[in-house]
């Protein structure tokens, strides 16, 4: 059988019309730079792209600045915010304070730490149990020195959607940059991208049947920002180096599949076969606990918590079973047996953080996959319990007196 | 592309090689999988990019963790520039570069040498040849100098410099070189342990490989702090998401280009050698940018008695025949090549330049083509002057 890929939040396979057109861009070569017809063509094709994306996101093309991935438009925003206000405030970066939350992926949260340990003044947010930051404590963090908070669209692990209107709003009130994160959000709910009201929005195109090595910032015009990558005047002079002329045509290519796609019906349809799923395996499964939120998630996330397991084995057990999910973020900082961060943010344990599995859906997953997952994964279960300490502890008190447990 | 037209301009892009795209399909297809998911579409992805990485490290004497994969040439310069002084704590010194270094280095040593007092750049002047003078690196080097970055071969001459030279002074002082051999990349030999480099910075999209991917040799135990934070990726040296098609485009260009390395070379001197030879015969004046030696094949900069570059360029483009001026800027305007200028001293030799640049699918008689073709335009606009 053909393996059952529910993964798509770490990343996607190339829709078939995202493939041909970059296929058919590996053959255009010339350097967009260059001012001769062969420079000129990839040129105007990295321009219809720019025009594709500014369209469906409602921003002006001289906004998209495009990069190498969603984690350099993060490194991208942070940074040369803050970069560009030292230069024409002349003033330290220590002089800045920033916000964030402490479930952001791990572009913005270790930007942020780096700058926090050289001197920048940084607030990690809390967010409360489904994963939100709570708009009062995004107020009050606030002070006359923040210049910049980063809060992301939508979670990569538990998909938890945040009130992002409504903190924009706060932070402009108050003169405070906002940029927003939303890789996870793109292609999966409707979104108006104009009215959220942030002045930087970070998106990738792998993730959304786009090709990887690509990403884009857009930046409102007004936003000053120094960029990370010095050198040739391309991107309006904000990111240099050759353009990646077959990424970016892909990434265009991407955008304009969803543009033509009815976001509403899609993401109502991914959510039917989430919640197939969830109810099934709570039925099937003893000791589950659901992470993500019932209300304001991503329609094709499901993060849950099963007692007495270790992810690690249920996904090498899984995944010989041709059932690839994850334990989390495939960028995941952590180092191996670790807890996810976010995980910890909303307040699971260490042990059930660990004992953690995402299934990241798409309107591509099929009934009959959603079936088999719930065929296979009470006995995976089982297999992966049957060696667990705790498990025979608490299962057959005899066999394993609870001191043998170990923490 | 019109299929008569004649591309003499390697040295900015080179067009994919079929076999590398061919290398790259099933990574746009089958193996989409992110490298650092655990399953079986992550392992897939993840052997693709070692492989790769023990590709690129092989053909330089290096080590597959010395390699630092990213999006571009400009970003590996970026990264071993930045990323080594921020390393280097509370004081990072001084940096030396010279002027006819491609924009990505000067422009960050310039970022450094403004927004930081701890911060000294010095870009040295170059011979008229276009090389860089071990001596003056020698008196420009101090006990506070930390890091040495001159490119093995220039883009805009071709002019090979003295790389080993300069590393003997930096290892009598203790210093570290970066060295940016993304034109030289296949041309000439790199063993970066013999050649006793730090960092270098390779490219892909000028070697037949995909654009969007470039890679950075980081010696081991050489200190290089991030530019971009995030993932654990490429050893905590390069976060994001590996780009798995292009960095496997970009291994299969470095094998072929090293399989057809002789080949290669033997044919780009022969093209180097009828375009002038033409242009002699039909009696062409004109001045060649540089030495006739020191230089790899291929990359040729000539300056015409009274003809602006620019126009030269946009009269071969309308021939098809495409070679280009130094520095060629997004707006179109066209901009006198500044290392012609840091040459001569000379901006009006520097205007009247342009860099022709062969490749390995170019043919002798378009060579021919090209010299006859250039003749005649150089020839009817001194006439009508």
């Amino acid at each position: 059988m053909k393996p059952i890929y529910l993964d798509h939040n770490a990343t996607t396979p190339l829709h078939l019309r995202v493939r041909q057109a970059m296929q058919d861009a590996l053959a255009i070569f010339g350097n967009p730079s260059s001012i001769y017809r062969l420079g000129r063509e990839a040129h105007n094709l990295i321009e219809e792209a720019r025009q594709t994306i500014a369209s469906f996101l409602g921003a002006q093309p001289q906004e998209i600045i495009f990069t190498g991935s969603g984690t350099e438009a993060n490194n991208l925003a942070i940074k040369g915010v803050l970069r560009s206000a030292c230069e024409w405030m002349h003033r330290p970066p220590e002089a800045f304070h920033l916000i964030t939350s402490e479930i952001e992926h791990p572009s913005v949260l270790e930007t942020c730490k780096g700058l926090a340990a050289a001197g920048v003044k940084v607030t990690f947010l809390p967010v409360d149990r489904h994963g939100r930051v709570r708009v009062k404590d995004f107020v009050a963090a606030i002070t006359p020195s923040t210049l910049l908070a980063s809060i992301m669209l939508a979670n990569n692990e538990i998909g938890a959607i945040q009130s992002i209107r409504a903190l924009a709003r706060e932070a402009h009130k108050r003169g405070v940059i906002f940029h927003s994160d939303a890789v996870q959000a793109l292609g999966k709910i409707a979104i108006d991208y104009r009215k959220i009201g942030a002045d930087l929005l970070t998106f990738s195109g792998h993730k959304i049947q786009g090709p990887k090595g690509v990403g884009l910032l857009w930046v409102r015009r007004g936003v000053r920002i120094r960029p990370l990558l010095d050198g040739g005047p391309q991107e309006g002079a904000l990111r240099a180096g050759t353009e990646n002329v077959p990424g970016i045509i892909g990434l265009g290519k991407a955008f304009e599949v969803i543009a033509r796609k009815d976001l509403r019906r899609s993401a109502k349809s991914v959510a039917a076969l989430k919640e197939t799923l969830r109810r099934g395996l709570m039925q099937r499964i003893k000791g589950i606990r659901i992470n993500s939120p019932s209300a304001n998630c991503l329609p094709n996330t499901l993060s849950i918590s099963i007692e007495d397991t270790e992810a690690e084995s249920l996904l090498m057990q899984l995944d010989l079973a041709g059932i690839c999910v994850s334990s989390g973020s495939a960028c995941s900082t952590e180092s191996y047996g670790e807890a996810s961060h976010v995980l910890l943010a909303i307040d699971l344990s260490t042990e059930q953080a660990r004992a953690t599995l995402r299934f990241s859906l798409a309107d591509t997953t099929t009934r009959k996959e959603i079936t088999e997952v719930l065929r296979r994964m009470p006995g995976i279960v089982a297999k992966v319990r049957s060696i667990s300490p705790s498990y025979l502890a608490r299962t057959s008190g005899k066999k394993h007196p609870r001191r043998s447990r170990t923490t | 592309m019109n299929h008569r037209s004649i591309y003499l301009d390697h040295a900015a892009t080179t067009a994919i090689d079929p076999r590398v795209r061919e290398a790259m399909a099933p990574y746009l297809d089958r193996y989409f999988g992110n490298p650092s998911s655990v399953h079986r579409f992550g392992r897939e992805a993840r052997a693709a990019v070692e492989k790769a990485r023990e590709i690129l490290a092989e053909v330089i004497s290096a080590l597959p963790e010395e390699i630092v994969f990213t999006s571009s040439g400009t970003e590996a310069n970026n990264l071993a520039i930045t990323g080594f002084l921020e390393a280097q704590g509370g004081s990072p010194g001084h940096v030396i570069t010279s002027a006819i270094e491609h924009p990505s280095v000067l422009n960050v040593c310039r970022y450094w040498s403004e927004t930081r007092r701890d911060v000294i750049a010095s870009c040295i002047s170059v011979e008229q040849s276009g090389l860089v003078s071990p001596a003056v690196i020698e008196a420009a080097v101090s006990t506070r100098t930390r890091l040495i970055s001159i490119m093995h071969c220039n883009n805009e001459t071709g002019m090979i410099q003295p790389i080993e030279e300069i590393v003997e002074i930096a290892r009598a002082h203790r210093c570290n070189v970066h060295s940016d051999a993304v034109q030289s990349f296949l041309k000439l030999p790199l063993n970066v342990r013999t050649m006793g480099l730090d960092l270098c910075t390779l490219s892909a999209h000028k070697i037949y490989g995909p654009k969007g991917i470039g890679a950075l040799y980081v010696k081991r135990e050489t200190p290089l702090q991030a530019l971009l934070h995030g993932g654990p990726q490429e050893q905590w040296r390069r976060a994001g998401t590996e780009n798995v098609a292009a960095i496997v485009g970009f291994a299969h260009a470095v094998q072929l280009g090293v399989e057809e390395r002789e080949n290669r070379l033997a044919h780009l001197q022969e093209l180097e050698n009828k375009f002038l030879e033409t242009l002699q015969q039909l009696g062409c004046k004109y001045e060649l940018n540089g030495l006739p030696e020191n230089r790899v094949p291929g990359i040729m900069n000539l300056s015409f008695q009274e003809v602006l570059g620019a126009d030269l360029l946009i009269a071969l483009d309308l021939e098809g025949i495409v070679v280009s001026t130094g520095s060629a800027c997004s707006s179109g305007v066209v901009e006198a090549s500044y290392v012609i200028n840091a040459m001569y001293q000379d901006g009006e030799r520097a205007k009247r330049s342009i860099r022709v640049s062969f490749g390995k699918d170019n043919t002798l008689e378009e060579a021919r083509r090209a010299a006859e073709t250039l003749h005649r335009i150089v020839h009817t606009t001194q006439t009508h002057q």
